[in-house]
């Protein structure tokens, strides 16, 4: 129980005011009979047949933002990330950007029960994450990743779809992220690969690589927790401001 | 001070040909050629756009003769501010501007349309300088009295 309070006091201060805005139906849901919305739908296609992934979004618990190992895998880590790793969990997560309003990255961002907007174009999805107001985007454009000249919290994205699945692969990362809460390290050598799949109209299951020969033997691939959507909702402004929240934590 | 600690790494990604920009025959884009339309016939905003200067941001009131503007009793606040430098200012404690002054920063912003939301993505700094944070904001497209069909 320990280990939880940083987490605890940081979800507590940071929690907005809730139904700020319009209660306003989500167009295009399918809904029952008693117009609730029917999240048991087939998903829905685009004009062109891809699948659609638009819609808010929210991580279905935090069970992997604390621990992305939470189902006891054996994550081939190097000794020296481990040793990092070790002090990080032991100081109870105090260290970890976002207590300092810094951004989080892509995986603690997909792992973080927190809503977020999936935006879907022909060419580019926008993803608008709630907490700081922040965004990403994922290019299926067709073209190639860069050679990272400025390493980013998010690094950069392509993604494309094999089947039902859009398959995203992101570098260009920085050393300053942790993947998780407990502070498993990355390094610039960083690649994730995320595997989206939108099981149903309201559920989407993720599957998460972490390739990062620097700081891990060999790539680990954990399947999180996904996400549920919320119909008939909407993002709210989420400012993280100015280090409320450090104060708060409490490590050794 | 404020505005080095600010200002991020340029030329941060790929030089990337953006898709479907009218060119000229060296290549480069045609910015003069008509504006593009949606498939529903609506002017299409979509793009990466950027402020030509910063003035308005400073100051909204730029070109608007003092005898002219409109205000009232929020004009010795208004002055007391500009005399304060604007240290004061919440973008200078890494808070975001909001509307309309977020439009007038001389940072990229992209515009992102689709049949029924338009989402804008700012890049300038927000809920915090130290990164190419960003603040996002999206709202309904509307046109006239009619309401747009829904999205894909």
């Amino acid at each position: 129980m320990k280990s939880l309070k940083p987490m605890a006091v940081v979800v507590m201060t940071c929690l907005p005011i809730s139904a700020q805005w319009l209660h306003y139906p989500t167009p295009g849901i399918p809904r029952m009979s008693d117009g609730k919305p029917n999240l048991s739908a087939p998903a829905p296609k685009t004009s062109d047949g891809k699948p659609d992934l638009s819609g808010i979004w929210v991580a279905v618990n935090a069970k992997y933002l604390n621990d992305l190992a939470a189902d006891g895998i054996n994550v081939p880590i190097q000794p020296w990330a481990q040793a990092l790793y070790k002090q990080r969990k032991e100081n109870m997560g105090k260290g970890r950007p976002s207590e300092r309003c810094l951004t989080r990255g892509v995986v603690d961002f997909d792992t973080i029960p927190m809503n977020i907007k999936f935006i879907q174009t022909p060419g580019v999805i926008a993803v608008l994450y709630e907490e700081y107001n922040h965004f990403r985007q994922i290019f299926l454009d067709g073209r190639p990743l860069p050679k990272p000249t400025q390493p980013a919290y998010m690094g950069y994205s392509i993604g494309r779809f094999e089947g039902d699945t859009l398959v995203v692969d992101t570098t260009g990362f920085n050393d300053i992220g942790w993947l998780d809460n407990n502070g498993y390290p990355q390094t610039e050598s960083l690649h994730v690969t995320e595997r989206f799949h939108r099981r149903d109209f309201g559920h989407m299951d993720l599957q998460i690589t972490i390739d990062d020969s620097k700081a891990y033997t060999k790539p680990w691939t954990v399947t999180v927790a996904g996400f549920r959507l919320l119909a008939d909702e909407e993002l709210i402004e989420n400012i993280c401001e100015n280090e409320k929240d450090f104060a708060h934590m409490v490590g050794k | 001070m404020f505005l080095a600690a600010c200002v991020p790494a340029f030329a941060q990604w790929l030089n990337y040909p953006t898709p479907g920009i009218p060119r000229l025959p060296n290549g480069k884009p045609n910015l003069e050629a008509p504006a593009p339309k949606t498939a529903h016939g609506r002017p299409d905003l979509s793009g990466l756009y950027d402020i030509d200067n910063g003035r308005l941001f400073q100051d909204i009131a730029a070109y608007i003769r003092p005898e002219d503007l409109p205000i009232q009793r929020a004009a010795a606040l208004a002055k007391q501010r500009e005399q304060d430098m604007r240290k004061d200012d919440p973008y200078s404690h890494c808070l975001p501007p909001g509307v309309p002054r977020i439009n007038s920063g001389n940072r990229p912003f992209k515009i992102l349309q689709t049949p029924g939301l338009i989402a804008i993505l700012y890049e300038t700094g927000g809920p915090n300088c130290s990164v190419a944070a960003c603040t996002c904001r999206s709202f309904p497209e509307t046109s006239g009295q009619t309401s747009t069909p829904p999205g894909p």
